[in-house]
């Protein structure tokens, strides 16, 4: 059984911002609620580089951890979902997701929060597959349809991927194994640099 | 006699709408940490072997390197 899940290639992104677009296209997000979101790390200083982020669909996710209506499910491919008739929109799922993936459409006055909204790898929701109403609620149902998501297959650089964990995973060994390392943008040294400690 | 039957139906009618107040003291225990939502026909459409395939040639096809 596959385990789908997202990599985006720092040294290929060129920061387009096509996956939001194609997002918010494919899914018809309201005003207000990114699924996607493209985060500069270093703007304007040497080294800048980008990264597209949205659900994570972790395989042991803190947002299903922490919902007191215990309305997430995961897929047998590893997607995770949510159910909106369920969700009560308090917000929990956002604080404990680190990547802050979880929207809120704001639907009335005073910041009132509607019902969760995030990422579903294309993957509609608990509603019959390619329904009206699945559409309408959780957006479009493409890994139904045998499409892997709009984000993914629109990237002109290839640098966003989506799909098997470990066909993602041997892309992405060829690619470093080309380029002979890995960004130094983020990780250990990056964090701890020699010189601090 | 009239006012017997009278106050036998008002009693009953009573009854029946204090009847109506009750409220079962059992509470309902939701076991924490299992999904309560509705049910997603994908969950079946992914575990079969065809639709894994349709989603490896689709990768193939779309998500590999030029």
């Amino acid at each position: 059984m596959a385990r789908m899940k997202f990599l985006c290639d720092a040294e290929r992104c060129i920061e387009c911002n096509g996956c939001v677009t194609a997002c918010k296209n494919a899914n018809e997000v309201p005003w207000g609620v990114n699924r996607r979101r493209v985060i500069t790390l270093k703007d304007g200083e040497p080294g800048e580089k980008s990264i597209s982020v949205a659900c994570m669909h972790c395989t042991d996710a803190p947002c299903a951890a922490v919902c007191p209506v215990d309305c997430f499910y995961t897929t047998p491919d590893g997607i995770v979902l949510h159910d909106k008739d369920l969700c009560i929109g308090c917000g929990y799922c956002f604080y404990a997701c680190p990547f802050g993936a979880p929207q809120y459409p704001q639907k009335e006055a005073f910041g009132v929060r509607g019902k969760m909204d995030k990422c579903t790898f294309c993957a509609g929701g608990p509603l019959p597959d390619n329904s009206a109403e699945e559409y309408k609620k959780y957006g479009s149902n493409r890994i139904a349809e045998g499409k892997l998501p709009a984000c993914a297959e629109m990237c002109a650089t290839k640098a966003l991927l989506a799909g098997d964990g470990d066909m993602v995973a041997d892309i992405y060994r060829k690619r470093i194994t080309k380029r002979g390392g890995r960004p130094k943008t983020w990780g250990w040294e990056t964090a701890y640099p020699p010189s601090r400690s | 006699m009239y006012r017997g039957i009278l106050f036998s139906l008002l009693g009953a009618l009573t009854l029946a709408a204090l009847g109506g107040c009750y409220q079962s003291p059992d509470t309902h225990i939701y076991e924490p940490g299992v999904y309560k939502g509705g049910s997603d026909p994908l969950l079946t459409l992914e575990k079969t072997p065809k639709q894994q395939q349709r989603l490896q040639e689709r990768f193939s096809l779309i998500q590999t390197d030029r």
